[in-house]
Protein backbone atom coordinates (compact mmCIF):
# COMPACT_ATOMS: atom_id res chain seq x y z
CA UNK A 1 0.00 0.00 0.00
CA UNK A 2 2.85 2.01 0.83
CA UNK A 3 4.17 2.40 -2.67
CA UNK A 4 6.36 5.75 -3.58
CA UNK A 5 3.52 7.74 -5.44
CA UNK A 6 0.90 7.23 -2.37
CA UNK A 7 3.23 8.19 -0.01
CA UNK A 8 4.57 11.10 -2.16
CA UNK A 9 0.54 12.24 -2.50
CA UNK A 10 0.22 11.70 1.30
CA UNK A 11 3.53 13.90 2.40
CA UNK A 12 2.45 16.73 -0.44
CA UNK A 13 -1.22 16.67 1.39
CA UNK A 14 0.52 17.14 4.62
CA UNK A 15 3.33 19.34 4.05
CA UNK A 16 0.21 22.35 3.46
CA UNK A 17 -2.26 21.62 4.75
CA UNK A 18 -2.52 24.36 7.25
CA UNK A 19 -1.39 26.97 5.07
CA UNK A 20 -4.09 29.50 4.27
CA UNK A 21 -3.71 32.38 2.26
CA UNK A 22 -5.33 35.73 3.15
CA UNK A 23 -8.35 35.73 1.75
CA UNK A 24 -9.77 39.27 1.62
CA UNK A 25 -6.48 41.06 0.90
CA UNK A 26 -5.92 38.57 -2.27
CA UNK A 27 -9.31 38.98 -3.32
CA UNK A 28 -8.88 43.04 -3.07
CA UNK A 29 -5.42 43.31 -4.32
CA UNK A 30 -6.49 40.79 -7.58
CA UNK A 31 -9.52 43.17 -8.26
CA UNK A 32 -7.33 46.03 -7.86
CA UNK A 33 -4.69 44.50 -10.83
CA UNK A 34 -7.31 43.22 -12.68
CA UNK A 35 -9.14 46.15 -13.22
CA UNK A 36 -5.62 48.04 -14.17
CA UNK A 37 -5.28 45.20 -16.71
CA UNK A 38 -8.92 45.70 -17.84
CA UNK A 39 -8.17 49.35 -18.19
CA UNK A 40 -5.36 48.77 -20.27
CA UNK A 41 -6.56 46.37 -23.13
CA UNK A 42 -10.07 49.38 -22.88
CA UNK A 43 -7.01 51.65 -23.98
CA UNK A 44 -5.81 49.60 -26.54
CA UNK A 45 -9.24 49.10 -28.46
CA UNK A 46 -9.78 53.06 -28.33
CA UNK A 47 -6.81 54.78 -29.07
CA UNK A 48 -6.48 55.68 -32.59
CA UNK A 49 -10.07 55.26 -33.59
CA UNK A 50 -9.94 58.71 -35.70
CA UNK A 51 -6.78 57.94 -37.10
CA UNK A 52 -8.71 54.61 -38.04
CA UNK A 53 -11.12 56.54 -39.98
CA UNK A 54 -8.63 58.65 -41.51
CA UNK A 55 -6.51 55.55 -42.62
CA UNK A 56 -9.58 54.22 -44.16
CA UNK A 57 -10.61 56.57 -46.51
CA UNK A 58 -6.79 57.05 -47.21
CA UNK A 59 -6.77 53.54 -48.02
CA UNK A 60 -9.16 54.30 -51.16
CA UNK A 61 -12.60 52.73 -49.08
CA UNK A 62 -14.78 55.29 -48.39
CA UNK A 63 -16.02 55.02 -44.86
CA UNK A 64 -19.48 56.07 -45.83
CA UNK A 65 -19.41 53.98 -49.05
CA UNK A 66 -19.17 50.87 -46.99
CA UNK A 67 -21.31 51.92 -44.64
CA UNK A 68 -24.06 52.90 -47.09
CA UNK A 69 -23.60 49.49 -48.48
CA UNK A 70 -26.33 47.10 -47.05
CA UNK A 71 -26.38 42.78 -47.76
CA UNK A 72 -28.97 42.91 -49.98
CA UNK A 73 -28.15 45.73 -52.49
CA UNK A 74 -24.40 45.24 -53.67
CA UNK A 75 -22.01 41.96 -53.97
CA UNK A 76 -19.11 41.78 -52.44
CA UNK A 77 -16.21 44.32 -53.71
CA UNK A 78 -14.35 41.55 -55.09
CA UNK A 79 -11.61 40.57 -52.72
CA UNK A 80 -9.62 37.74 -53.51
CA UNK A 81 -9.92 34.90 -51.55
CA UNK A 82 -13.44 35.98 -50.39
CA UNK A 83 -15.78 32.33 -50.08
CA UNK A 84 -18.30 31.44 -51.31
CA UNK A 85 -20.44 31.60 -48.01
CA UNK A 86 -23.26 29.01 -47.00
CA UNK A 87 -26.70 29.15 -46.67
CA UNK A 88 -27.02 29.72 -43.42
CA UNK A 89 -25.93 31.37 -41.48
CA UNK A 90 -26.96 34.26 -44.23
CA UNK A 91 -23.64 34.91 -46.55
CA UNK A 92 -21.81 37.97 -45.23
CA UNK A 93 -21.01 41.00 -47.74
CA UNK A 94 -18.43 43.51 -47.65
CA UNK A 95 -19.58 46.85 -46.58
CA UNK A 96 -22.42 45.18 -44.59
CA UNK A 97 -22.59 46.46 -41.39
CA UNK A 98 -24.78 44.30 -38.25
CA UNK A 99 -26.10 45.71 -34.96
CA UNK A 100 -24.28 43.32 -32.51
CA UNK A 101 -26.29 44.88 -29.51
CA UNK A 102 -25.24 47.01 -26.48
CA UNK A 103 -24.44 49.98 -28.88
CA UNK A 104 -21.92 47.78 -31.03
CA UNK A 105 -21.92 47.84 -34.38
CA UNK A 106 -19.76 45.35 -36.65
CA UNK A 107 -18.97 46.36 -40.20
CA UNK A 108 -17.67 43.57 -42.72
CA UNK A 109 -15.32 44.46 -44.83
CA UNK A 110 -12.98 41.46 -47.17
CA UNK A 111 -9.38 40.58 -45.19
CA UNK A 112 -7.52 42.03 -48.38
CA UNK A 113 -9.97 45.96 -47.83
CA UNK A 114 -8.65 45.51 -44.05
CA UNK A 115 -5.61 45.71 -44.90
CA UNK A 116 -5.57 49.24 -45.59
CA UNK A 117 -7.47 50.09 -42.57
CA UNK A 118 -5.75 50.77 -39.28
CA UNK A 119 -7.69 48.43 -37.15
CA UNK A 120 -6.31 45.70 -34.64
CA UNK A 121 -7.26 42.17 -36.23
CA UNK A 122 -8.03 40.41 -32.39
CA UNK A 123 -8.55 37.04 -33.77
CA UNK A 124 -8.54 35.01 -36.34
CA UNK A 125 -9.39 31.15 -37.53
CA UNK A 126 -8.00 28.84 -40.33
CA UNK A 127 -10.98 26.99 -39.96
CA UNK A 128 -12.88 27.29 -43.27
CA UNK A 129 -16.68 28.21 -42.60
CA UNK A 130 -19.17 31.32 -43.61
CA UNK A 131 -17.44 33.84 -42.08
CA UNK A 132 -13.88 33.01 -43.90
CA UNK A 133 -12.14 35.67 -46.64
CA UNK A 134 -13.63 38.53 -44.07
CA UNK A 135 -13.12 40.53 -41.32
CA UNK A 136 -15.57 42.39 -39.02
CA UNK A 137 -14.76 45.64 -37.67
CA UNK A 138 -16.21 45.99 -34.34
CA UNK A 139 -16.84 49.93 -32.85
CA UNK A 140 -19.39 51.40 -30.31
CA UNK A 141 -19.13 52.31 -26.81
CA UNK A 142 -15.98 51.36 -25.18
CA UNK A 143 -17.16 49.23 -22.21
CA UNK A 144 -19.33 47.47 -24.67
CA UNK A 145 -16.59 46.39 -27.10
CA UNK A 146 -14.71 45.04 -24.02
CA UNK A 147 -17.77 42.77 -22.91
CA UNK A 148 -17.92 41.67 -26.96
CA UNK A 149 -14.47 41.18 -26.67
CA UNK A 150 -14.51 39.86 -23.43
CA UNK A 151 -17.07 37.21 -24.45
CA UNK A 152 -14.57 36.35 -27.24
CA UNK A 153 -16.79 37.88 -29.87
CA UNK A 154 -20.10 35.56 -29.83
CA UNK A 155 -20.46 36.54 -34.08
CA UNK A 156 -17.62 34.83 -34.82
CA UNK A 157 -18.76 31.27 -33.28
CA UNK A 158 -21.37 31.87 -35.89
CA UNK A 159 -19.68 33.31 -38.35
CA UNK A 160 -16.88 30.13 -38.43
CA UNK A 161 -13.94 32.17 -40.13
CA UNK A 162 -14.75 35.22 -39.49
CA UNK A 163 -11.67 37.47 -38.49
CA UNK A 164 -12.48 39.71 -35.40
CA UNK A 165 -11.06 43.56 -35.44
CA UNK A 166 -11.16 46.82 -33.50
CA UNK A 167 -10.40 50.02 -34.17
CA UNK A 168 -7.18 51.37 -32.92
CA UNK A 169 -3.29 51.12 -33.30
CA UNK A 170 -2.18 47.32 -33.73
CA UNK A 171 -0.50 45.98 -29.98
CA UNK A 172 1.04 42.57 -29.27
CA UNK A 173 4.00 41.98 -31.22
CA UNK A 174 2.48 41.91 -34.75
CA UNK A 175 -0.93 43.37 -36.11
CA UNK A 176 -2.22 40.24 -38.88
CA UNK A 177 -1.47 37.03 -38.79
CA UNK A 178 2.62 36.03 -39.48
CA UNK A 179 3.11 32.35 -40.78
CA UNK A 180 0.77 30.12 -42.81
CA UNK A 181 0.46 26.65 -41.09
CA UNK A 182 1.20 23.62 -43.27
CA UNK A 183 -1.99 21.79 -44.76
CA UNK A 184 -3.75 18.97 -42.16
CA UNK A 185 -3.21 22.20 -39.12
CA UNK A 186 -5.89 24.55 -38.17
CA UNK A 187 -5.01 27.13 -36.00
CA UNK A 188 -6.95 29.58 -34.00
CA UNK A 189 -4.49 32.75 -33.57
CA UNK A 190 -5.39 35.36 -31.10
CA UNK A 191 -2.65 38.23 -31.73
CA UNK A 192 -2.99 40.14 -28.67
CA UNK A 193 -1.86 37.04 -27.05
CA UNK A 194 0.76 36.67 -29.33
CA UNK A 195 -0.17 32.99 -30.00
CA UNK A 196 -2.32 30.68 -31.69
CA UNK A 197 -3.69 27.59 -30.49
CA UNK A 198 -3.47 24.28 -33.14
CA UNK A 199 -4.97 21.44 -33.98
CA UNK A 200 -4.22 18.91 -36.80
CA UNK A 201 -6.65 16.89 -38.27
CA UNK A 202 -5.84 13.54 -36.31
CA UNK A 203 -6.18 15.89 -33.10
CA UNK A 204 -2.99 16.62 -31.93
CA UNK A 205 -2.67 20.46 -30.44
CA UNK A 206 0.26 22.32 -30.50
CA UNK A 207 0.67 26.10 -29.51
CA UNK A 208 2.33 28.93 -31.24
CA UNK A 209 4.06 31.83 -30.13
CA UNK A 210 5.28 34.82 -31.18
CA UNK A 211 8.04 35.94 -29.61
CA UNK A 212 10.54 38.84 -29.69
CA UNK A 213 13.49 38.37 -31.24
CA UNK A 214 15.67 39.45 -27.99
CA UNK A 215 14.76 36.12 -26.52
CA UNK A 216 15.92 34.28 -30.19
CA UNK A 217 19.41 33.49 -28.69
CA UNK A 218 18.37 32.05 -25.63
CA UNK A 219 15.38 29.99 -27.36
CA UNK A 220 17.85 28.83 -29.91
CA UNK A 221 20.84 27.93 -27.68
CA UNK A 222 19.23 26.13 -24.65
CA UNK A 223 18.86 22.29 -25.49
CA UNK A 224 16.05 22.54 -22.34
CA UNK A 225 13.75 25.29 -23.82
CA UNK A 226 13.31 24.16 -27.55
CA UNK A 227 14.73 21.38 -29.68
CA UNK A 228 14.51 17.36 -29.47
CA UNK A 229 12.66 16.41 -25.79
CA UNK A 230 11.91 20.06 -24.95
CA UNK A 231 8.71 19.75 -25.63
CA UNK A 232 9.45 22.90 -28.14
CA UNK A 233 10.97 23.87 -30.93
CA UNK A 234 11.23 27.01 -33.08
CA UNK A 235 11.35 28.81 -35.64
CA UNK A 236 14.11 30.76 -37.39
CA UNK A 237 14.58 34.67 -36.66
CA UNK A 238 12.13 36.97 -38.82
CA UNK A 239 12.72 40.58 -38.78
CA UNK A 240 11.89 40.92 -35.24
CA UNK A 241 10.24 38.07 -34.07
CA UNK A 242 9.94 34.03 -34.28
CA UNK A 243 7.83 31.94 -33.45
CA UNK A 244 8.13 28.94 -31.01
CA UNK A 245 5.88 25.46 -31.69
CA UNK A 246 4.98 23.92 -28.05
CA UNK A 247 3.62 20.47 -27.58
CA UNK A 248 0.05 19.60 -26.54
CA UNK A 249 -2.04 16.50 -26.37
CA UNK A 250 -1.11 14.19 -29.21
CA UNK A 251 1.28 15.57 -30.52
CA UNK A 252 4.29 13.80 -31.00
CA UNK A 253 7.97 15.31 -31.05
CA UNK A 254 8.31 14.28 -34.44
CA UNK A 255 4.99 16.19 -34.99
CA UNK A 256 5.97 19.19 -33.89
CA UNK A 257 9.13 19.56 -35.47
CA UNK A 258 7.45 19.29 -38.95
CA UNK A 259 5.02 21.64 -37.79
CA UNK A 260 7.90 24.25 -37.08
CA UNK A 261 9.76 23.51 -39.84
CA UNK A 262 6.79 23.78 -42.39
CA UNK A 263 5.49 27.32 -41.37
CA UNK A 264 5.81 29.67 -43.70
CA UNK A 265 6.26 33.52 -43.23
CA UNK A 266 3.53 35.17 -44.82
CA UNK A 267 4.39 39.18 -43.33
CA UNK B 1 -26.90 50.29 -13.00
CA UNK B 2 -23.32 49.46 -14.08
CA UNK B 3 -22.03 50.07 -10.40
CA UNK B 4 -24.42 47.71 -9.31
CA UNK B 5 -23.34 44.78 -12.00
CA UNK B 6 -19.67 45.90 -11.24
CA UNK B 7 -20.27 45.56 -7.55
CA UNK B 8 -22.04 42.50 -7.76
CA UNK B 9 -19.31 40.77 -10.33
CA UNK B 10 -16.56 41.89 -7.22
CA UNK B 11 -19.06 40.03 -4.94
CA UNK B 12 -19.14 36.94 -7.36
CA UNK B 13 -15.13 37.04 -7.54
CA UNK B 14 -14.82 37.43 -4.05
CA UNK B 15 -16.61 34.85 -3.01
CA UNK B 16 -14.84 32.69 -6.13
CA UNK B 17 -11.64 33.76 -4.32
CA UNK B 18 -12.73 32.22 -0.79
CA UNK B 19 -13.99 29.10 -2.29
CA UNK B 20 -10.80 28.15 -4.69
CA UNK B 21 -7.85 30.44 -2.84
CA UNK B 22 -7.08 27.87 -0.43
CA UNK B 23 -6.04 25.21 -3.16
CA UNK B 24 -4.53 27.36 -5.15
CA UNK B 25 -2.59 29.04 -2.89
CA UNK B 26 -0.97 25.96 -1.52
CA UNK B 27 -0.33 24.90 -5.19
CA UNK B 28 1.41 27.55 -5.57
CA UNK B 29 3.25 27.03 -2.32
CA UNK B 30 4.23 23.63 -3.28
CA UNK B 31 5.69 25.38 -7.32
CA UNK B 32 7.62 28.02 -6.01
CA UNK B 33 8.71 27.17 -2.30
CA UNK B 34 8.73 30.37 -0.75
CA UNK B 35 5.53 32.14 1.31
CA UNK B 36 6.14 35.38 -0.69
CA UNK B 37 6.39 33.90 -4.46
CA UNK B 38 3.14 31.87 -3.65
CA UNK B 39 1.37 34.99 -2.59
CA UNK B 40 2.49 36.54 -5.41
CA UNK B 41 1.75 33.58 -7.98
CA UNK B 42 -2.14 33.24 -6.58
CA UNK B 43 -2.48 37.15 -7.00
CA UNK B 44 -1.49 37.35 -10.29
CA UNK B 45 -3.38 34.56 -11.01
CA UNK B 46 -6.68 35.51 -10.27
CA UNK B 47 -5.85 39.55 -11.45
CA UNK B 48 -6.18 37.68 -14.41
CA UNK B 49 -8.92 35.31 -13.67
CA UNK B 50 -10.49 38.81 -12.63
CA UNK B 51 -9.76 40.77 -16.01
CA UNK B 52 -12.08 38.43 -18.00
CA UNK B 53 -14.04 37.33 -14.95
CA UNK B 54 -17.34 37.64 -17.33
CA UNK B 55 -16.43 35.15 -19.57
CA UNK B 56 -14.62 33.16 -17.25
CA UNK B 57 -17.43 33.16 -13.91
CA UNK B 58 -19.67 31.51 -17.42
CA UNK B 59 -17.28 28.63 -18.11
CA UNK B 60 -17.82 25.34 -17.01
CA UNK B 61 -14.87 25.01 -14.57
CA UNK B 62 -13.71 28.42 -13.61
CA UNK B 63 -11.54 26.55 -11.07
CA UNK B 64 -9.87 24.52 -13.74
CA UNK B 65 -9.20 28.04 -16.02
CA UNK B 66 -7.47 29.44 -12.39
CA UNK B 67 -5.54 26.17 -12.21
CA UNK B 68 -4.65 26.58 -15.67
CA UNK B 69 -3.50 30.44 -15.59
CA UNK B 70 -1.08 29.86 -12.35
CA UNK B 71 0.56 26.73 -13.94
CA UNK B 72 0.75 28.27 -17.08
CA UNK B 73 1.98 31.81 -14.66
CA UNK B 74 4.78 29.80 -13.04
CA UNK B 75 6.28 27.75 -15.74
CA UNK B 76 6.74 30.92 -17.72
CA UNK B 77 7.90 33.23 -15.06
CA UNK B 78 10.28 30.25 -14.15
CA UNK B 79 11.32 30.36 -18.15
CA UNK B 80 12.12 34.20 -17.83
CA UNK B 81 14.33 33.52 -15.15
CA UNK B 82 15.23 31.08 -16.07
CA UNK B 83 19.31 32.49 -17.53
CA UNK B 84 19.57 34.30 -14.87
CA UNK B 85 19.84 31.38 -12.24
CA UNK B 86 22.35 29.47 -11.49
CA UNK B 87 22.00 25.59 -9.76
CA UNK B 88 23.26 25.29 -6.17
CA UNK B 89 24.06 22.60 -3.63
CA UNK B 90 22.47 24.86 -0.29
CA UNK B 91 18.94 24.54 0.79
CA UNK B 92 17.43 27.64 0.44
CA UNK B 93 15.98 29.13 3.28
CA UNK B 94 12.54 27.83 5.23
CA UNK B 95 10.60 31.20 5.25
CA UNK B 96 8.23 29.46 7.80
CA UNK B 97 9.78 27.54 10.12
CA UNK B 98 6.80 27.83 13.22
CA UNK B 99 5.94 23.93 12.97
CA UNK B 100 7.90 20.62 12.23
CA UNK B 101 10.48 22.64 10.49
CA UNK B 102 12.57 19.42 9.59
CA UNK B 103 9.68 17.71 7.75
CA UNK B 104 9.34 21.33 5.95
CA UNK B 105 12.12 22.16 5.13
CA UNK B 106 12.74 18.83 3.51
CA UNK B 107 10.16 18.36 1.28
CA UNK B 108 9.65 21.97 -0.59
CA UNK B 109 13.61 22.44 -0.26
CA UNK B 110 13.47 19.12 -2.33
CA UNK B 111 11.10 19.93 -4.51
CA UNK B 112 13.02 23.19 -5.41
CA UNK B 113 16.16 20.97 -6.71
CA UNK B 114 13.71 19.97 -9.69
CA UNK B 115 13.02 21.54 -12.67
CA UNK B 116 10.06 24.29 -12.47
CA UNK B 117 8.51 21.70 -15.21
CA UNK B 118 8.95 18.37 -13.17
CA UNK B 119 8.26 19.91 -10.43
CA UNK B 120 4.63 21.11 -11.83
CA UNK B 121 4.33 17.96 -13.75
CA UNK B 122 4.68 16.00 -9.95
CA UNK B 123 2.22 19.15 -8.04
CA UNK B 124 -0.67 18.22 -10.97
CA UNK B 125 -0.45 14.78 -10.83
CA UNK B 126 0.10 14.42 -7.09
CA UNK B 127 -1.24 17.45 -5.05
CA UNK B 128 -3.95 18.01 -7.73
CA UNK B 129 -4.61 14.47 -8.80
CA UNK B 130 -4.49 15.09 -12.29
CA UNK B 131 -4.57 12.68 -14.62
CA UNK B 132 -2.03 12.14 -16.77
CA UNK B 133 -3.60 13.13 -20.00
CA UNK B 134 -4.68 16.40 -17.94
CA UNK B 135 -1.31 17.01 -16.62
CA UNK B 136 -0.21 17.10 -20.25
CA UNK B 137 -2.99 19.21 -21.49
CA UNK B 138 -2.85 21.77 -18.63
CA UNK B 139 0.86 22.25 -19.17
CA UNK B 140 1.23 21.60 -22.85
CA UNK B 141 3.56 18.84 -22.73
CA UNK B 142 2.65 15.69 -24.42
CA UNK B 143 1.15 12.82 -22.11
CA UNK B 144 4.69 10.62 -22.52
CA UNK B 145 6.64 13.57 -21.01
CA UNK B 146 4.71 13.43 -18.37
CA UNK B 147 4.77 9.91 -17.11
CA UNK B 148 8.89 10.42 -18.47
CA UNK B 149 9.16 13.47 -16.18
CA UNK B 150 7.19 12.01 -13.18
CA UNK B 151 9.23 8.69 -13.15
CA UNK B 152 12.09 10.67 -13.49
CA UNK B 153 11.68 13.64 -10.80
CA UNK B 154 10.52 10.66 -8.29
CA UNK B 155 13.33 8.89 -8.39
CA UNK B 156 15.48 12.26 -7.70
CA UNK B 157 13.36 13.07 -4.75
CA UNK B 158 14.04 9.91 -3.44
CA UNK B 159 17.02 10.38 -1.98
CA UNK B 160 16.67 13.97 -1.24
CA UNK B 161 13.51 13.35 0.81
CA UNK B 162 13.76 9.92 1.89
CA UNK B 163 11.47 10.12 5.15
CA UNK B 164 8.82 10.35 2.05
CA UNK B 165 9.23 6.95 0.63
CA UNK B 166 10.10 4.80 3.85
CA UNK B 167 10.04 1.89 1.61
CA UNK B 168 13.44 2.14 0.45
CA UNK B 169 14.16 3.05 4.46
CA UNK B 170 15.28 0.99 6.88
CA UNK B 171 12.49 1.17 9.89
Amino acid sequence: MNDPETSFRTALRERVADQHPDYARLSADAISAGSRIRRRRRLAVTVGAAAAVGAFAAGGIGLSQLLSTTAVDQAPLGAAGAPSASASPAALVSGQTMDLGNGLTGLVVTNAEAETMEITIQSSSSITGPGTGFTMVVSGPEQAVQDYWADGFPISQEYIGLRMATEGLPHGLVSTVPVEVPKGWTCEWSLIDDGASCTSQDGGVAALVIRPAEDYEAWSTSADKAGPGSGAYVTDLHGEIFISVQSGRGTTDAELEALASSLRWVS
Amino acid sequence: MSTSTARTSAEEFADFVHATGGALYRTALLLTGDHHLAEDLTQTTYARVFASWRRVSRADNPTAYARRVLLNGFISHRRLRRNAETPTSTLPDDPGSDADPSARIDLLAALQRLSPTDRAVLVARYWEDRSVSQTAADLGLTETAVRTRSKRALERLRPLAADIFPERTTR
